[in-house]
């Protein structure tokens, strides 16, 4: 049961978005706040009008505007849990997932359940009377009372502690053990889409601008406001030259004629000899060397800050050859140390080719709906 | 006693006759109607108030049976409107007083002298009457204190009752110099113990000719009463509150 | 103690409260979701007769309901007697004036509750109206129930519309407050006291009521 959504609107909140997500399959939609993520969700849901567009899950059409369906959120076999839980306040834990569950299920759905989630010695509490991981495993297991073809997750994990989170997360791995959802999350954090999505999906102002799995989307962003996104720090300016013979690697000059670095890359067909690009290279594809190297794309670099937070650093380097250029690199304290890594020092910067994902200047952006 | 008043009406029987009686006959009425019940057990509802006031809530439709007016030209009015069974009896003519209270510097006498003084010296600061617009005894205390010469000077110092029974209680209850209203009301003892009074002289105004009728929804009950209003039992009680009778009525 | 007038007014108060409990759930649950345009000028509306003097009110009721009115004369036409001056014509002029007192509280009750609430009501298939009966009413009891009670306290009090609309004719429209009114004006001040008192009782009584009923409790005004 695929769950399938095109949906189209100019206003009041603009959006011009696609989602695709097979069962089994767990899709995070991720974007900065305002960036409509959760109106995309609730349209899903059945909760907020669209004003153009189709949703189906399998066979069934919840929504298409052109033939004038609309299936409410109610009849729309979905699960849903909130950000703030959403707990029905006056009743019980126990009467909370018996109210979502339908007419003829055995008697004891509710309380096996909470059992899954191991709740059920607490199913005579109030909510008040639980604590904050306790209460969202509640709305889990209330979400799924209803035997939902469609689990939706509206930044569930954000309103509870870091440990709790991790218990969380937990829960919703066991449960994707248990049952073959389609599951569709909204976050605004890219680690716990990174840890959790099989896919995950960009949005900005409404609009899908990229999705595939994490480590290609966060890697190879489609262009520089996906890039900025992902949180990819560093956008680099170069000049890309095709191989000169076949089996050759291709040339990017980082910078431009006058001042640069060649470095090697892969040629992949794209891209005109001598266009203006824009490339990125995300943290694990660049490796630190405190004395320099036979390999390829070694680039000498000042280390012009260390800021610490913990069990990491983040660097700032700015290469010799082209200082106005700047490359943060996190690595672990243990590692700093063992290099005695000072602010000052010159440290040498591979490259892996194959880590460098280059977009072109301009393109025109694909539309998701197309 | 503790029916339920849904649905069928004020009109029905149910506690007794509905009758409209003007504020000045409160002592005189209330004896006559314990009088009655005594007599033939059947108990009577008056609700008292400004004649004015009912005759205009009668053209409303207001379920009253017998309206007891303490002014002739209302019934008349009511008559002419159709509204009435016909054009009534006459059954009292009212006279007025001049009241101080207790703790008052006014000293009341017939022709208002001191009044008059005390209008001048500003003793006088607060002076009740009933409303003249739509209570006879309003009007008829406007017309003798017109008579007097003296309606210029103590307008600024009016306080108006809605009908003579709250003018009487503004005259006693101390927050006034004094006032003038019905003598029926002064001969009950609650008054008349709280202050001084004099009758005024009957020339200084219209008649207070106290007319009542029966209305097209009087039922057996209220004629019946009607009758008896008419009978020696009630005159007797109506001449001890100070009403002048008329002479015998025409047998209906 | 005029014991009929009591218990005419205990009535009207029971029956005025009784037919707002409806409207006024549906009014005020409509009007808490609800974000159509035209929202402030129904709210000011239904406002109306918490501001507008009781003359002003009893002024226009008679020109609706009196012997005049269409209304006045069909009723009259059906019933036989006039809807003015009658019980059920104070019923209506309650129903009316009453209006805000009934709905201000229970609105506010029902904009307490937090949206994402309704939304995790539809998500857990429950229908409109199931919603309301096993969601909303019970989060929203305290304020429908102060609504309620502000109701018959002010109807057991109103004075001024009611003596225009109903006169004060014993048995049918001679409230407590009318009963007073007249005892007074008739020097029989020990009934008008030992009435004065009744209702002073009654009114503390209702105020400590609809406090206890208001409380919060104090571990959810301090629940982190």
């Amino acid at each position: 049961m695929t769950l399938q959504a095109l949906l189209h609107q100019s206003g009041p909140i603009p959006l011009h978005a696609r989602i695709d997500c097979a069962a089994g399959e767990l899709l995070a939609l991720v974007g900065p706040s305002g960036s409509g993520k959760t109106s995309v969700l609730r349209a899903v849901a059945g909760l907020m009008h669209v004003g153009e567009g189709r949703i189906t899950l399998g066979d069934a059409v919840w929504f298409d505007s052109n033939k004038g369906v609309h299936v409410p959120a109610e009849q729309r076999p979905v699960g849903m849990v909130f950000q703030h839980y959403a707990l029905f306040p006056h009743l019980s834990a126990l009467d909370n997932v018996r109210l979502a569950v339908p007419r003829g299920a055995p008697a004891d759905a509710a309380l096996q359940l909470l059992a899954d989630m191991q709740l059920d010695k607490l199913s005579s509490r109030r909510p008040d009377e639980l604590s904050g991981g306790q209460r969202q495993r509640v709305a889990l297991a209330r979400a799924l009372a209803r035997q939902p073809q469609l689990l939706l997750l509206d930044e569930a994990f954000s309103a509870v502690d870091q440990p709790t989170r991790q218990s969380l997360y937990d829960e919703l791995i066991k449960l994707r053990e248990r049952v073959q959802l389609p599951i569709v999350m909204v976050t605004h954090d890219l680690r716990e889409a990174r840890l959790l999505a099989d896919r995950i999906s960009i949005l900005d102002g409404g609009t899908t601008l990229q999705d595939g799995p994490p480590e290609r989307v966060m890697s190879q962003p489609r262009n520089a406001r996906v890039a900025a996104l992902v949180g990819l720090r560093d956008i680099h300016a170069g000049i890309f030259h095709k191989a000169t013979s076949v089996g050759a690697p291709a040339r990017l000059r980082w910078g431009d004629a006058a001042a640069g670095i060649d470095l090697i890359t892969s040629d992949k067909g794209r891209l005109d000899d001598g266009a203006n690009v824009r490339w990125v290279i995300s943290g694990e594809h660049v490796q630190l060397h405190a004395e320099p190297g036979a390999e390829p794309n070694m680039v000498p670099s000042e280390l012009h800050s260390m800021r610490r937070l913990g069990e990491i650093v983040t660097l700032q380097c700015r290469p010799q050859a082209l200082p106005q250029a700047r490359l943060h690199l996190d690595v672990t304290t243990r590692f700093a140390r063992l290099l005695n890594l000072q602010a000052g020092t010159v440290v040498h910067l591979e490259i892996d080719p194959q880590g460098i994902h280059i977009m072109p200047v301009k393109r025109a952006l694909l539309d998701p709906l197309a | 006693m503790l029916a339920l008043p849904w649905g069928c009406g004020p009109a029905a029987a149910q506690g007794g006759p509905l009758v409209a009686a003007a504020s000045d006959l409160q002592f005189a009425l209330d004896g006559i109607a314990a009088a009655y019940k005594k007599e033939t057990g059947q108990p009577v509802r008056i609700s008292y108030g400004s004649s004015g006031n009912f005759m205009r809530q009668i053209l409303q439709d207001a379920p009253f049976e017998l309206f007891m007016s303490a002014d002739e030209a209302f019934v008349f009015q009511l008559a002419d409107q159709k509204r009435t069974l016909d054009r009534g009896a006459l059954y009292a003519t009212g006279r007025i007083v001049l009241f101080a209270p207790r703790s008052s510097p006014l000293r009341p006498d017939g022709q208002m002298t001191d009044l008059r003084a005390a209008l001048a010296d500003g003793r006088i600061t607060r002076f009740a009457i009933a409303n003249p617009d739509h209570a006879p005894y309003g009007r008829a205390a406007r017309e003798a204190l017109q008579s007097a010469g003296l309606w210029e000077a103590v307008q600024p110092h009016l306080v108006l009752g809605e009908n003579v029974s709250q003018a009487a209680q503004f005259a006693v209850s101390g927050s006034t110099q004094g006032g003038v209203f019905a003598y029926s009301l002064a001969l009950a003892p609650t008054i008349a113990n709280a202050g001084s009074y004099v009758l005024l002289p009957e020339n200084m105004h219209q008649p207070l000719r106290q007319r009542m009728v029966l209305t097209h929804k009087a039922g057996a009950q209220a004629r019946a009463f009607y009758s008896y209003l008419q009978q020696p039992a009630a005159r007797a009680v109506f001449k001890q509150y100070g009403f002048a009778l008329p002479v015998e009525p025409a047998r209906r | 103690m005029d014991w009929p007038a009591l218990w005419l007014s205990l009535q009207l108060s029971l029956a005025t409260a009784l037919i707002l409990l409806p409207l006024g759930v549906f009014a005020a649950r409509w009007l808490a979701n609800s974000r159509h345009p035209l929202k402030p000028v129904f709210e000011a509306l239904l406002a109306l007769p918490l501001v507008l003097p009781p003359t002003v009110l009893g002024f226009y009721l008679l020109v609706a309901m009196g012997g005049e009115s269409t209304l006045g004369i069909v009723f009259q036409r059906v019933f036989g007697h006039t809807l003015a001056f009658s019980f059920t014509g104070l019923l209506v002029a309650s129903v009316i004036f009453n209006i805000p007192f009934a709905l201000i509280p229970m609105q506010r009750a029902f904009e307490t509750i937090p949206t994402d609430l309704h939304d995790a009501a539809r998500t857990c298939g429950l229908s409109r109206w199931r919603t309301l009966w096993r969601i909303e009413l019970p989060l929203a009891r305290r304020g429908i129930a102060s609504g309620m009670i502000m109701t018959a306290a002010h109807t057991m009090g109103e004075f001024g519309v009611v003596l225009m609309v109903g006169g004060s004719i014993p048995g049918e429209t001679r409230t407590i407050a009318i009963s007073i009114y007249d005892k007074v004006q008739s020097f029989d001040m020990q009934a008008a006291g030992t009435m004065s008192a009744v209702l002073l009782v009654l009114s503390m009584t209702t105020l400590l009521v609809s406090a206890w009923l208001l409380r919060t409790p104090a571990a959810a005004r301090h629940h982190g």
